[in-house]
């Protein structure tokens, strides 16, 4: 009897996971895919923080407010990640080629391109940088809930948008800016 | 109003949640007043407006279909990570291991002398014991403290009980020589108690250190292998 007891529970504790995670999915995915700049890099890292929450389903059950705790996590993840590979393959391997292949939508050509400058300029960023920027300027999360998010204080975070900026601006300002420039090159 | 405030303030200006709380809106008319004056703060807050509208409309992918069920069910299907904490547990429980080990060999090899009371001379001695700490990984600049057993002293700092210091532990066997100083009286067939503590990125271990001393005396009766052995400790 406990043991059949024992696999309903365990059996509802899996859904459980699924339909708590689930909704966040989509959000997760997209600020991923802003820290990595690549399709199967976000989706590696989504998994590596999966298996985690997975592991430690008793945190996750006592969160009150799972959006922003999971933004934290995925944040934690990316940095522990960058941390490890020290060789930076994120960096190094993004070319034109691994970028999602927006160009092909020509009928949003110039979204297209407005869109790789951007996922390339953040790549130009550190990596603290870019998740300052990606849900900052990004996703629009203040920097009282960034502050949550990174554990930093909110001055810190405000210098540290504004450089990131500074840079970011640099690099948008040197592309070209007309679509039909770049068409006729 | 001056354009180090604009350049400051320039998401404020552009937030309209922000006039009241970081600028007032006093501020915030002496700014727009400066904006349409100088070409150089029009032209800044232009760029920023349209740095701010070109991030807004920045959109990554979507998941695509079924990419986000796999996930989660992969993530159901894989071993659970292993943790730090649980690493640095392992290289505790390994270095235990170790010094039992190495520990009952010893005894094995003295076991008609152990039940024997074998007491220091009145004169106390000198010598060195060789600590051996295995950790599961690099562990630069963690604290290590050593608390010394009873009638135990540091050679030359006869009023420390206790001491700290920082250590760059590498990954495996880390070999610590202490010179000490036993007192008269001891009991040589009592393995001495050091307590030890590892600090490291704010993660604690106390773990103790058992050392079998013997006298210089029996040291140069002893073979070459009770000598290498009595010295180890963990």
């Amino acid at each position: 009897m406990n043991q059949v007891l024992s696999f309903f529970i365990k059996s509802g504790n899996k859904h459980a996971f699924e339909a708590t995670l689930a909704p966040h999915m989509d959000a997760l995915f997209k600020v991923a895919y802003q820290y990595t700049g690549q399709k199967s890099d976000a989706e590696d890292l989504i998994q590596d923080l999966l298996i985690d929450l997975y592991a430690d389903q008793a945190k996750l059950n006592q969160v009150k407010t799972l959006k922003p705790w999971l933004m934290r996590c995925l944040y934690n993840k990316f940095i522990d990640q960058c941390r490890r590979d020290k060789k930076q393959k994120m960096n190094d391997s993004l070319e034109q080629s691994n970028i999602e292949n927006l160009t092909a939508r020509q009928h949003h050509h110039d979204e297209s391109v407005m869109h790789q400058q951007v996922l390339i300029g953040l790549q130009t960023l550190s990596h603290n940088q870019r998740a300052i920027v990606s849900l900052h300027d990004i996703e629009g999360y203040s920097l009282v809930e960034l502050s949550q998010i990174m554990d930093k204080p909110v001055g810190t975070l405000k210098s540290d948008l504004h450089r990131a900026r500074t840079k970011l601006k640099n690099y948008l300002k040197l592309q070209p800016s007309d679509v039909a420039i770049r068409q006729c090159q | 109003m001056n354009c180090e405030f604009i350049e400051q303030n320039i998401n404020e200006l552009c937030d309209q949640t922000a006039i009241g709380q970081e600028i007032s809106a006093e501020q915030q008319k002496q700014a727009l007043e400066h904006i349409e004056t100088c070409q150089h703060c029009k032209i800044a807050m232009a760029e920023h407006q349209e740095y701010l509208l070109t991030m807004r409309q920045f959109t990554a992918p979507n998941l695509e279909a079924g990419v986000s069920a796999k996930l989660l069910r992969n993530a159901k299907s894989q071993p659970a990570p292993q943790h730090h904490n649980f690493g640095f547990m392992k290289g505790f429980i390994a270095a235990s291991v170790f010094f039992v080990a190495l520990f009952s060999a010893w005894q094995f090899n003295h076991s008609d002398t152990a039940a024997i009371p074998q007491l220091v001379s009145s004169e106390g001695f000198s010598t060195e014991v060789t600590l051996v700490i295995y950790v599961p990984e690099d562990m630069p600049n963690a604290d290590l403290k050593i608390t010394l057993p009873d009638n135990v002293q540091l050679a030359g700092l006869n009023d420390l009980d206790s001491f700290s210091w920082p250590v760059d532990l590498k990954q495996g066997a880390n070999t610590l020589s202490l010179p000490i100083e036993v007192a008269a009286g001891m009991d040589l067939n009592k393995a001495l108690s050091f307590m030890a503590n590892i600090n490291y990125k704010n993660k604690q271990k106390d773990f103790e250190l058992k050392v079998n001393l013997i006298t210089p005396q029996v040291q140069t009766q002893s073979s070459v292998n009770s000598a290498t052995l009595h010295s180890t400790t963990v």
